[in-house]
């Protein structure tokens, strides 16, 4: 269940590590269960150990983000299902585009949606 | 069809079955069924499972999978009656010891010398 104020884990190389869902986005109520794909408000509770390079963020920064993986199951057309251990996302900017150049971690599909990781370079970590 | 093996089972899993784990670490697994998947979580080791082709190789149940190779096709010969020779006068000819062979030649060879010089020898007064 993904709901306001559930935990996340950051997929990208901004420099955040987790994060905090504060709002929902696109006319969900707080209490209504999000999925991969969908966008919501984040505030940044934990950042990476990063030395010698400026980073685009930094600790309790509130940003828009957008739900790449998930514990529930997703499941697809073709008949099978997906599922993670953790729940991730990926940082957006005020114009809800990536912050970051590059995937850590293995991004669903579905989060693909509106080619919003077109700038991203996602080669091996899409599934 | 693009076939992939079962993490757990090792069973192929055709295309629209089976599901898909994304560890902490980002790395993928595929199922044949929930039974694979619950008996993975609850961290059974598949050597203890007697249905699993892993133990069945440990102990040598299952047949060696051997990759059978596509053999090259053989030319075959057949014998044939030719025109002007028949079957059997064929195999009779391949059939002669070679000492008969060589006789035979030589005496051929001597027949052509003696009709060359038979035929110098008419020519020649000519001149």
């Amino acid at each position: 269940m993904i709901i306001k104020g559930s935990n996340f884990s950051v997929m990208d190389n901004s420099g955040a590590k987790k994060v905090q869902c504060i709002q929902t986005l696109g006319g969900k109520k707080p209490t209504s269960l999000l999925r991969v794909g969908d966008k919501i408000v984040v505030v940044i509770k934990k950042m990476e150990r990063v030395t010698g390079v400026k980073l685009k963020v930094k600790k309790s920064d509130v940003c828009y983000a957008v739900i790449v993986k998930s514990k529930q199951k997703v499941r697809r057309q073709t008949g099978i299902c997906v599922q993670a251990a953790e729940n991730g996302v990926i940082l957006l900017n005020k114009s809800k585009e990536p912050i970051g150049t590059r995937l850590t971690g293995i991004v669903f599909k579905e989060a693909n949606r509106n080619s919003l990781l077109k700038n991203v370079s996602i080669s091996k970590f899409i599934i | 069809m693009k076939t992939s093996l079962c993490n757990y089972s090792e069973f192929k899993i055709y295309p629209a079955r089976g599901m898909k784990f994304v560890r902490g670490d980002s790395k993928v697994f595929h199922f044949i069924n929930t039974k694979c998947e619950s008996l993975f979580f609850r961290k059974i080791n598949p050597r203890d499972i007697r249905w699993s082709i892993v133990y069945r190789r440990i102990y040598k149940n299952t047949t060696t999978d051997v990759s059978a190779k596509k053999k090259a096709r053989k030319t075959k010969k057949v014998e044939r009656n030719i025109v002007g020779a028949s079957l059997e006068v064929i195999q009779q000819k391949r059939a002669q010891k070679p000492e008969v062979k060589q006789a035979a030649a030589e005496q051929a060879k001597r027949e052509i010398k003696e009709k060359k010089k038979a035929a110098a020898k008419k020519a020649a007064p000519k001149k």
